[in-house]
């Protein structure tokens, strides 16, 4: 410290370029207030009536940052998507207007529907986690997660992508897919219903009991790829592995994923079971583990219990009627009905399990209330503006691409390129689709805001969502490729999975949890509809049986990718150790 | 207990600054860059003009980052005046920075520094 | 009601992930000391790399408040505790609190009757 007669150079430029004040905290409190017994009254604060200058300060930062995040994970995808199919395929964007509203819908939407996750739906999810285990019994938990499972895949239309991507199916080159795609269909979805409420169920035990995810994987994964193995025997059964895994892909979607993430949390904490900050984790892992074995178990009931030439006899009786039901209905109606399904029976669900079984309050009622309005009306928009922006985008350079290598109709002297420098950029083309529709996915939004909530900031969103992309783009790539080439799908993914769980063996347990659960939510409404719309563009063009397996595929990379990146931020952290140890030995010699 | 001797970090203090969730990063590499040498970092949620506001209180964020750094007390004037720049602090609403005068601390320090320093006790 | 000691240190040190809780029930095993608190945080040290991935890694923060007379005792059992005299195992500091109130878990066999 400086003495009497000397002044420190640093303090000299500081008064120099700081004006320093210093005040006392005790002349800014207000004065405590009596009333007339002389007992003090309670201090409120005056509540702030915000001019509309200030309203227009507070909301600028945060609208701007919110809008943002979401323009910067849609604006490339679209970007790269109009530039795609004007450079490369040489054709013109049909219905620009209509397309840029819907992107711009889609940028309002996420924004929304994050928000309220944030302030409505998570917390909510959470409140109830905490009190569910405190005030019933186990029993009634589990009984409680299993019906809010079946409900959550009822509540998602995502089963309705994968009736769409049957629609190629012809029931005389696969009968047992096409049977289960169209007689079977209410029992497809009840199983995977099942599938997932039997794995939150046994997540939710976990977190009880506090178990490691890392025997659960194994103990799930030998039967899968018993089964798989088994199947892809068969030369009929082989051709419906592709669906039970893509179902398994797709069952946890943007409201799922949030929801039994939060509920996951608050259970792993009021059961208060290991100081792990991700221990809510693991149920999304599951959640898309067992419906693949509930969907291969119904596979193989139908194929006990017919023969394929039974079903192909039967559903030529039936073909006539089936042809007449039209899946979708394009109008904005179907959006808007989508969004509030997606949403509000699964929130009175919980909500009368809340007042009437746990008679519990609703925490904050009014914001989270707020807040899942929010969710319901950016799922709207988000909705809206995917059919008419996102995907109408996406199915035309979809459905453009195999023009690079094949002859289509509807493109002028196509084949464009000669066949290899073709399937190369369709190649590309899969991947970067895969990666930049990732990074729009709200699904994986919510667990990336999750995971670095949980881990106190060290754990990154935005290096999740890279991780993540990354693995999905990879995977989708090596999807197209399966159907261009008619790879066998369990060539794939048996391999995939044994690599996964080798990785997985080795990796520390949180990185085990992240990496699983984010399997699930890379294939949501963004992905799915684009995937798919170039999944029936390769498949028409090349006249495959089916169009399924690029889901899985967009669900097994992300595993490996995040698994990858947690060993080598390991492998960093104990280099920079050994560094700078090094670092300190050699100071000891100089 | 065996006794085993360690070496007593004196003339310690403690900085800790609370800022909206978002900011801690930008703080802490400006207080490194003032001679800082590791900081702590965590999530905290705050209340304050939030709930003055009203429905328009949902734009204040209620998630704050708390960052706590450890400074030698010749540096902390600097290092707390850097922060509490590199956090905005001069805005209403930013935040709040305060320091902690610490007793006594104590970590790994590697033998030779110990020996440089001629602290060994 | 419970006493209010005025003179008391804070305790708290930064650890590597996962050792809070051992060291928590450490403190309740061997001095029966049961208001220790402990919270995930990030942490940015020295030698770690500015950015990039693994930049900055989760730590726990364990907090413990004690009466003076046994705060150095405490203090030198967590850093043996914690292994702290070896490097990367994080940091230890103590504070003097002007106030604190002694928390004491009520006798159950008191109840019983």
């Amino acid at each position: 410290m400086a003495t009497d007669d000397s002044l420190s150079f640093g303090r000299y430029t500081r008064e120099l370029n700081v004006h320093l004040d210093q005040v006392s905290y005790n002349e800014m409190i207000p004065a405590i207030e009596f009333d007339e017994q002389g007992n003090e009254k309670p201090h409120k604060p005056t509540s702030i009536a915000a001019g509309s200058g200030d309203i227009y300060r507070l909301l600028k930062p945060y609208l701007s940052v919110r809008f943002n995040d979401q323009f910067r994970a849609v604006t490339p995808l679209a970007i790269y998507l109009v530039l795609f199919q004007i450079f490369i395929l040489r054709q013109s964007i049909a219905d620009s207007s209509i397309i840029t509203a819907g992107l711009l819908a889609v940028i309002c939407g996420l924004m929304l529907f994050m928000e309220g996750l944030k302030v409505g739906l998570m917390p909510f999810g959470e409140a109830l986690g905490i009190s569910l285990p405190a005030k019933a019994k186990l029993l009634t938990v589990v009984v409680v997660v299993f019906l809010l499972g079946i409900g959550v895949t009822f509540a998602e239309p995502a089963i309705g992508a994968l009736q769409t991507a049957g629609s190629l199916v012809d029931v005389n080159q696969a009968p047992y897919l096409y049977f289960l795609l169209t007689q079977w269909a209410g029992t497809l979805v009840l199983s995977v219903g099942v599938g997932v409420g039997l794995a939150a169920a046994l997540g939710t035990i976990r977190f009880i009991y506090g178990w490691s995810l890392k025997p659960l994987i194994y103990l799930t994964l030998v039967p899968v790829l018993c089964i798989s193995i088994y199947m892809a025997l068969d030369p009929e059964l082989s051709k419906v592995l592709g669906l039970a895994f893509d179902c398994g892909a797709v069952t946890t979607g943007p409201v799922t994923v949030p929801l039994v993430l939060s509920l996951g949390i608050g259970i792993a904490r009021a059961a208060g079971r290991g100081s792990d900050s991700l221990s809510g984790f693991g149920i999304v892992t599951l959640a898309s583990l067992f419906p693949i074995v509930a969907v291969m178990i119904l596979a193989l009931t139908l194929s006990m219990s017919y023969s394929p030439s039974e079903i192909i006899a039967a559903s030529t009786m039936s073909q006539a009627a089936a042809t007449q039901i039209s899946w979708y209905e394009s109008t904005p109606g179907v959006e808007i009905v989508g969004g509030v399904r997606a949403i509000v029976p699964l929130v009175i669900f919980l909500l009368l399990v809340m007042v009437l079984l746990l008679k519990e309050r609703i925490p904050h009622a009014k914001i989270v209330s707020f807040g899942i309005f929010l969710c319901v009306i950016g799922m709207i928009v988000f909705n809206l503006g995917l059919s008419y922006g996102l995907s109408k985008l996406g199915g035309q350079s979809g459905g453009l691409v195999p023009a690079a290598f094949t002859n289509l109709e509807t493109v002028a002297d196509s084949p464009l390129y000669t066949v290899s420098l073709g399937l190369f950029i369709a190649m590309a083309f899969a991947w970067v689709l895969g990666f930049g529709a990732t990074l729009a996915e709200p699904a994986l939004n919510a667990l990336g805001m999750t995971v670095e909530s949980l881990t106190s900031g060290s754990f990154k969103k935005s290096t999740l969502m890279y991780a993540v992309s990354l693995g999905v783009a990879c995977g989708i790539s090596l999807g197209v490729a399966k159907i261009i080439f008619e790879i066998p799908i369990a060539y794939l993914l048996v391999p995939g999975y044994l690599i996964a769980i080798i990785l997985t063996h080795f990796s520390n347990e949180e990185y085990v949890n992240i990496a699983w659960d984010s399997a699930g939510v890379t294939t949501g409404p963004v992905t799915v509809p684009l995937v798919l719309a170039m999944g029936l563009g390769f498949g028409n063009a090349i006249g495959a049986v089916e169009g399924f397996g690029i889901l899985s595929m967009a669900s097994i990379g992300p595993i490996i990718a995040v698994l990858s990146t947690g060993l080598y931020i390991r492998w960093k952290i104990s280099k920079s150790h050994v560094v700078s140890d090094d670092s300190l030995e050699t100071l000891e010699v100089v | 207990m065996t006794t085993r001797d360690f070496t007593v970090l004196t003339d310690v203090s403690m900085i800790t600054c609370i800022i909206q969730r978002g900011k801690a990063d930008g703080v802490v590499q400006a207080a490194q860059d003032a001679g800082a040498q590791g900081a702590t970092i965590y999530y905290g949620y705050g209340s304050g003009v939030r709930e003055r506001l009203g429905l328009l209180g949902l734009a204040v964020d209620v998630e704050k980052e708390i960052v706590t750094i450890l400074v030698a007390d010749d540096q902390v004037d600097r290092i707390f005046e850097r922060m509490y720049f590199a956090a905005e602090l001069d805005l209403p609403g930013a935040g709040i920075i305060y320091l902690t005068k610490l007793e006594k601390a104590a970590t790994y320090i590697p033998r030779e520094i110990i020996e440089r320093v001629g602290g060994a006790s | 009601m419970n006493p209010i000691v005025t003179d008391a240190k804070q305790i708290v040190c930064v650890l590597p992930k996962g050792t809070g809780s051992f060291i928590e029930a450490g403190l309740i095993s061997d001095f029966g000391i049961r208001n220790a608190n402990f919270h995930h945080a990030r942490g940015v040290s020295r030698i770690s790399s500015r950015d990039g991935l693994g930049a900055q890694q989760e730590k726990d923060v364990l907090e413990v408040a004690v009466e003076s007379g046994r705060a150095e005792e405490v203090f030198d059992y967590i850093f043996h505790r914690g292994e702290m005299h070896k490097p990367h195992n994080g940091i230890i500091y103590m504070s003097a609190l002007p106030k604190l109130s002694v928390m004491q878990l009520p006798n159950l066999e008191e109840f019983d009757d």
